[in-house]
C-alpha cells in the first residue's frame, strides 16, 4: 500500500491541486524543510570534501580510480583504496556545474531529500502527519552533526530508502525487496555505512523470527513466503556487495576500520561520545527521557523490530556522535507513533489562505535569514577556517622542502594547491597504518617534536596560531616565519635538521 | 548463628567484598590534602579559615570552607593511622552507603536476592566516587533521606530525622541540594492522586502532608545552622551558575564517556530500565520515576553523579528484578554459606589486601611529586612557584611552607581569574605573559606536559631538579625580551 499526499490530506476524496499545495500538511512540510534549511546554513566546512573532489577529478580525467596515495609525501605510493568513490562523483559534478555553490546546494538538497523520506516513513508508521512533522523536526536537531558536504549523506539517503522498503514489506507483506541488492551495491561503493544498513536489515529480518507479546512489546513472525523472500533478498544483497572495483577488500574495509583504526576513533571529533553539556547532548537527553516517560506513561504497543532498532541506534548514537543522524532516522517514526495524542489533521477545518500566508512567511524567513550561499560568501566562510590566503603565496613561493601541515588543512591543499605534497590529511586510514597519524598527534602534543620533524625532514610548518606547536616554533631560533595571516603561519627551518636526513617514503 | 551464616548474610558479604575490591588502591584524590590541612588548622586554632592561606595567587581573598564537617573524620583518621586510616574510613563509608542502600532495596522490593543484584550492579556504576572524598558523606546522607522517606511512606513515621540530617549535610557537602530536591519531588508527587499508564501516585493524607510540610520547613531552617549562614546555603547555586570553567575543564564534571566500561554500564542501565518498563507489568510510583529521570539527567551529564544515579536506580532495579525467586530460609544451608563467606572473605582480603602506609605512599609517589619534597625543604624556592593543578593540595599538606599557584579549590581560583590563566598556560596561550604577570620564578610540572617541553627548550629556564614524576624549573633570566 502506497501513501500519496492526497491520502494524507483526505483518504477518500480528491482535492483540487491548489488546495493540496496550500494545505496544512503542505505548510507543515515547508516548516520542517525550513528548519532543516536553517540548520544546514553555514555548514560548508568539511575537511574531507577536498580530497573527494580531487579523487573524482582524477577519475574523470584518467577513467581510473587511484590505487595508491598521490597527495602526500609521507605515504606517497602506498596502497590506498578510494572506498567512497561513487559518492564523490555527484559532488564533483556539482562543483563542475557551479563551484562551491553547486557542492553546497547538492548536500543541502540531499539533506532535504532525506527528511522528506523520513517524513514519509514517519507518516506511514504513525498515520499522524502533525506528529510526524514534530518528530522529524526534533530529530533534525540530532542529525545536524552530519550536515555538510559529506559522502555519508548518501549513506543516509540509502538508509532511509532501506527503512521505507522494509517498512512497506513488513506492513503490507509486499514491497520492492528486489531493490535491496542494487541499493546495497550502490551503498558499498558510496560509503562504509552500508554495514550499518546490513545490520538494520539483519535486525528487522531477525525480529520477525519470533512471535509473541511481552508486556507492551509485540513480535510478529514473518510468513514462510515473506521469510523466503527476505532470505533471498539478503543473500542477493550480500552478493551485490562484491560488485565494486576493489572486490572483497572494500567489503571488509568497515571491519578493518573498526579493528585497526584505533587512533582515528580516539582522536577524531566525530567519533567521540555524546557530550551532554552542549545543545546536541541536551536533545539526546530529552529523547532518552521522553522514551522512558513514554514507556511508563503510555499504553502504546512497541514492535519488537522498532525497539531493537532503537536500542541499536541509541547505542551507536550515544557512543559515536557521527551516528546521531542514524538515531534521528530510527527514532523519528517511533516518536511519531508515541505522539499519537496529537490530534490528526482534519481537512474540514483547513484554511488554505492562512496556509499560503504561513508558507510565504516561512519561505521568506528561511531565505532572508539564511540566504543561499554565493561563491563569495562560501569562500569567505572557508577562509575563516582554511588557509585560503596563503595559497597564492605558496604558488608564487613554492616550498623548497617538506611541509608539515595541520591535519584539517590537508584536503584543502590537495584540492587548492596541487603542487604541494601534504604531510597528512583527513584520509586517516593510510596515515594511521603507516604511523604518520601517531607521529602527527605526538607533534601536535609536543611529544618529541624535534625528533619527529627531523624524521620527516620537515623544512616548513604550516599551522594555525593557537596550536602549541606554533608557539614552540615561534620561540625557536631554528625557525623563522615566512608568512603569517590570521588563520595560518608558515615557518621555515633556518638550520638543517640535526641528525642525517632519512627519507621516509 | 543461623542468621549470621544465612544465605542473605553470605550474599551481603559477597557485595561487601565487591565493594572492597572496587575501593582498593583508589587513594588518588586531589582534594583530600587541602581538606586535611583545613581540619588541621581547625584543630590547632579552633577556627575555620575565612580566607585563602595556601596560595600566593589568591592569598587573603575571602574563601569559605564549605565542607568543613566532612574534613574532621578524615583528619581524625589520618591522625590515628595516617594514609591507612584514611583508606579505612573511605572503605567504611562506601560499605556503609551500600549496606544502607541494600536495606532500602530490601524494604522497597522485599526480595533480598534482587536487592543484592541491583546493589552489585550499581556499585560498579558508582565506583567513580570511591576515593577519599567528602561527597561520600553526602551520599550517605542521601541514602538516609531516602530510607526516612520510604519509611514515612509506608509507616507515616520518622520524618523528625530529616532536619538534623540536612543540618549535618549542609556543613559537609554541597550535594545537600540534591537531597532537598529528592525530598521535594517525593513530597510533591504525593499531592496528586492518579494513574497514568504504569505510573501511579498516591495522595498523602492530610496528616502526612502536615508532617511533610513541617519537616520541609524545619529542614530548610536547619540548613542555616552553619558557621557561614546564608552564604553556605546559596553556595551550591552560586557554584552551578558561576563556575563554568571548572565544569568545562575538570574531569569529574564531564559527561559520561560511552567508550569506557563505565559508559557501557550506564547504557546497560538505561536500556535495562527502558526494556523493563515495557516488558514488566508493574506499577511505578510517580516520585520514583521523577527521581530516576532527575538522576539520569545528572548522571549522564556529570560523571561525578553516577553514584547518585546508582542510589536512585538500585531500589527500582531491585523491584523490577522481582522475578528472581525470593529467599527461602527452609532451603538454607548455613554450613555452605559459612564456607563460601570464609573463602570469599579470605580471597578478597588476600588478593586485595589493605595497603600499608609504605605501599600507599609508594602509590602516591607515582602520581604526586613526593620525591621532590626533601629537595624543596633543603632548597626552599626563593620566589613564586607555578605548580600543576592536581598537585596543589598535595603540596599544601606536605610542604606547608610553600605557597602554591593553584590547587583544586577551584572556586576561589576561578573567581580571581587564576584558573583561566592556568588553563591558558597549559594550553600555551601567551604563557610568557602569564608567567610574567605572576612573577613566576619556579615551575613544578610533570615531564610529559607541553609547558615542560617549552621550558626545557627555553634558555631562560634551567632545570633544578628532575625525577620520573616532576621537573622543577628555575628562571635564570628576567624580562620579557630576554632569551629566545
Amino acid at each position: 500500500m502506497s501513501v500519496s499526499i492526497e491520502t494524507i490530506i483526505k483518504p477518500n476524496k480528491k482535492l483540487p491541486l491548489l488546495h493540496m499545495v496550500f494545505s496544512f500538511p503542505a505548510m507543515l512540510t515547508v516548516g520542517l524543510l525550513a528548519i532543516v534549511w536553517a540548520l544546514s546554513s553555514g555548514k560548508a566546512n568539511d575537511p574531507d570534501i577536498w580530497w573527494h573532489l580531487r579523487n573524482a577529478e582524477y577519475l574523470f580525467q584518467t577513467h581510473q580510480l587511484p590505487s595508491q596515495d598521490m597527495y602526500s609525501f609521507t605515504v606517497a605510493g602506498k596502497d590506498w583504496m578510494n572506498y567512497e568513490w561513487l559518492a564523490e562523483i555527484p559532488f564533483y559534478l556539482a562543483w563542475r556545474a557551479s563551484g562551491m555553490v553547486g557542492v553546497n546546494l547538492l548536500w543541502m538538497l540531499v539533506v532535504q531529500g532525506i527528511f522528506v523520506g523520513l517524513l514519509y516513513l514517519s507518516y506511514r508508521t504513525s498515520r499522524n502527519f502533525k506528529a510526524s512533522v514534530l518528530a522529524c523536526g526534533f530529530c533534525s536537531f540530532l542529525a545536524v552533526v552530519s550536515f555538510g558536504p559529506r559522502t555519508i549523506l548518501f549513506g543516509y539517503v540509502l538508509m532511509i530508502l532501506l527503512l521505507i522498503i522494509l517498512e512497506r514489506f513488513r506492513s503490507t507483506g509486499r514491497g520492492p525487496l528486489w531493490l535491496l541488492p542494487p541499493l546495497f551495491c550502490i551503498w558499498v561503493n558510496a560509503h562504509g555505512s552500508w554495514l550499518i544498513g546490513l545490520i538494520v536489515f539483519g535486525i528487522i529480518g531477525a525480529a520477525g523470527l519470533v512471535e509473541g507479546r511481552w508486556g507492551r512489546i509485540e513480535g510478529l513472525r514473518w510468513t514462510p513466503s515473506q521469510f523466503r523472500k527476505l532470505a533471498l533478498a539478503g543473500v542477493a544483497t550480500v552478493a551485490a556487495l562484491f560488485i565494486n572495483p576493489f572486490g572483497w577488500r572494500l567489503v571488509i574495509y568497515p571491519f578493518e576500520f573498526a579493528a585497526k583504526q584505533k587512533l582515528n576513533v580516539a582522536h577524531i571529533a566525530e567519533w567521540v561520545s555524546v557530550d551532554f553539556h552542549n545543545t546536541r547532548g541536551k536533545f539526546v537527553l530529552v529523547l532518552l527521557i521522553a522514551l522512558i516517560i513514554a514507556a511508563v506513561f503510555r499504553n502504546c504497543t512497541w514492535q519488537l523490530t522498532e525497539l531493537c532498532l532503537l536500542l541499536f541506534a541509541l547505542y551507536c548514537g550515544l557512543t559515536y556522535i557521527r551516528f546521531l543522524f542514524l538515531l534521528g532516522l530510527v527514532a523519528a517514526p517511533i516518536l511519531a507513533k508515541l505522539l499519537d495524542f496529537v490530534p490528526p489533521y482534519d481537512p474540514e477545518i483547513d484554511k488554505p489562505i492562512l496556509n499560503v500566508l504561513f508558507i510565504g512567511g516561512l519561505l521568506f524567513w528561511a531565505t532572508y535569514s539564511y540566504p543561499p550561499a554565493t561563491q563569495r560568501t562560501l569562500e569567505n566562510s572557508l577562509a575563516e577556517t582554511y588557509p585560503a590566503q596563503i595559497v597564492s603565496y605558496l604558488q608564487s613561493h613554492p616550498p623548497n622542502g617538506n611541509v608539515l601541515n595541520a591535519y584539517l588543512w590537508g584536503g584543502y591543499f590537495i584540492w587548492h594547491n596541487r603542487d604541494l605534497k601534504v604531510f597528512v590529511d583527513s584520509r586517516v586510514d593510510i596515515y594511521e597504518y603507516s604511523g604518520v597519524f601517531a607521529d602527527y598527534l605526538d607533534l601536535a602534543g609536543l611529544k618529541n617534536p624535534e625528533q619527529i620533524l627531523d624524521k620527516y625532514q620537515i623544512r616548513y610548518v604550516l599551522f594555525p596560531p593557537d596550536e602549541p606547536l606554533h608557539y614552540l616554533l615561534e620561540h625557536d631560533p631554528v625557525w623563522k616565519i615566512d608568512y603569517r595571516d590570521e588563520v595560518c603561519t608558515l615557518f621555515e627551518r633556518t638550520e638543517p635538521s640535526t641528525p642525517p636526513l632519512t627519507a621516509v617514503q | 548463628m543461623r542468621v549470621a551464616f544465612s544465605f542473605p548474610a553470605m550474599l551481603t558479604v559477597l557485595l561487601l567484598g565487591v565493594l572492597w575490591i572496587l575501593s582498593s588502591g583508589n587513594l588518588n584524590d586531589t582534594d583530600i590534602w587541602w581538606h586535611l590541612r583545613n581540619a588541621e588548622y581547625l584543630f590547632e586554632t579552633h577556627h575555620l579559615p575565612s580566607q585563602d592561606m595556601y596560595s600566593f595567587t589568591v592569598a587573603g581573598e575571602g574563601w569559605m570552607n564549605h565542607e568543613w564537617l566532612g574534613e574532621i573524620p578524615f583528619y581524625a583518621a589520618w591522625r590515628l593511622d595516617g594514609l591507612v586510616g584514611i583508606t579505612v574510613l573511605r572503605l567504611l563509608l562506601v560499605e556503609s552507603i551500600f549496606l544502607l542502600l541494600l536495606y532500602l532495596c530490601q524494604r522497597s522490593s522485599g526480595n533480598f536476592k534482587a536487592s543484592i543484584l541491583a546493589c552489585g550492579f550499581c556499585s560498579f556504576l558508582g565506583s567513580i566516587s570511591f576515593g577519599p572524598r567528602m561527597i561520600l558523606f553526602g551520599y550517605l546522607y542521601m541514602v538516609l533521606v531516602l530510607i526516612v522517606l520510604e519509611r514515612f511512606r509506608s509507616t507515616g513515621k520518622g520524618l523528625w530525622l530529616l532536619p538534623p540530617v540536612f543540618c549535618l549535610w549542609v556543613n559537609t557537602h554541597g550535594s545537600w541540594v540534591l537531597g532537598f530536591i529528592l525530598f521535594s519531588v517525593t513530597a510533591a508527587a504525593g499531592f496528586v492522586d492518579g494513574r497514568w499508564g504504569r505510573v501511579e501516585s498516591l495522595k498523602w493524607s492530610s496528616q502526612q502532608r502536615r508532617k511533610l510540610i513541617a519537616a520541609g520547613l524545619a529542614s530548610a531552617a536547619a540548613l542555616f545552622v552553619n558557621p557561614y549562614g546564608w552564604r553556605l546555603v546559596v553556595y551550591p547555586i552560586q557554584f552551578g551558575s558561576k563556575l563554568k570553567v571548572p565544569i568545562e575543564n575538570v574531569t569529574e564534571w564531564s559527561s559520561v564517556s560511552f567508550h569506557d566500561a563505565r559508559g557501557t554500564l550506564t547504557i546497560l542501565l538505561v536500556f535495562g530500565l527502558l526494556l523493563v518498563a515495557l516488558v514488566r507489568d508493574r506499577r511505578w510510583l510517580l516520585a520514583e520515576i521523577a527521581a530516576l529521570l532527575l538522576a539520569i539527567y545528572f548522571g549522564l551529564t556529570y560523571v561525578r553523579f553516577l553514584l547518585f544515579l546508582s542510589i536512585i536506580a538500585a531500589p527500582l532495579l531491585a523491584k523490577l528484578l522481582d522475578f528472581i525467586p525470593s529467599y527461602q530460609p527452609d532451603l538454607d544451608k548455613p554450613i555452605i554459606n559459612m564456607m563460601l563467606m570464609v573463602v570469599f572473605g579470605v580471597g578478597v582480603v588476600h588478593s586485595f589486601p589493605l595497603m600499608s602506609e609504605t605501599a600507599l605512599q609508594a602509590e602516591l609517589a607515582r602520581e604526586y611529586p613526593t620525591q621532590i619534597l626533601p629537595y624543596l625543604r633543603t632548597h626552599p624556592p626563593a620566589g613564586p612557584v607555578l605548580n600543576q593543578f592536581e598537585w596543589g593540595g598535595y603540596l599544601i599538606f606536605y610542604e606547608p611552607t610553600m605557597k602554591v599557584f593553584i590547587d583544586s579549590r577551584v572556586d576561589v581560583f576561578e573567581y580571581a581569574g587564576v584558573f583561566g590563566d592556568y588553563l591558558d598556560l597549559v594550553q600555551l596561550k601567551n604563557p610568557r605573559e602569564i608567567l610574567e604577570k605572576y612573577g613566576i620564578r619556579y615551575v613544578l610540572f610533570p615531564p610529559a606536559e607541553r609547558l615542560t617541553y617549552i621550558l626545557e627548550h627555553d634558555p631562560r629556564w634551567k632545570v633544578n631538579y628532575r625525577d620520573a614524576v616532576s621537573v622543577l624549573f628555575e628562571r635564570v633570566a628576567f624580562g620579557s625580551n630576554q632569551g629566545t
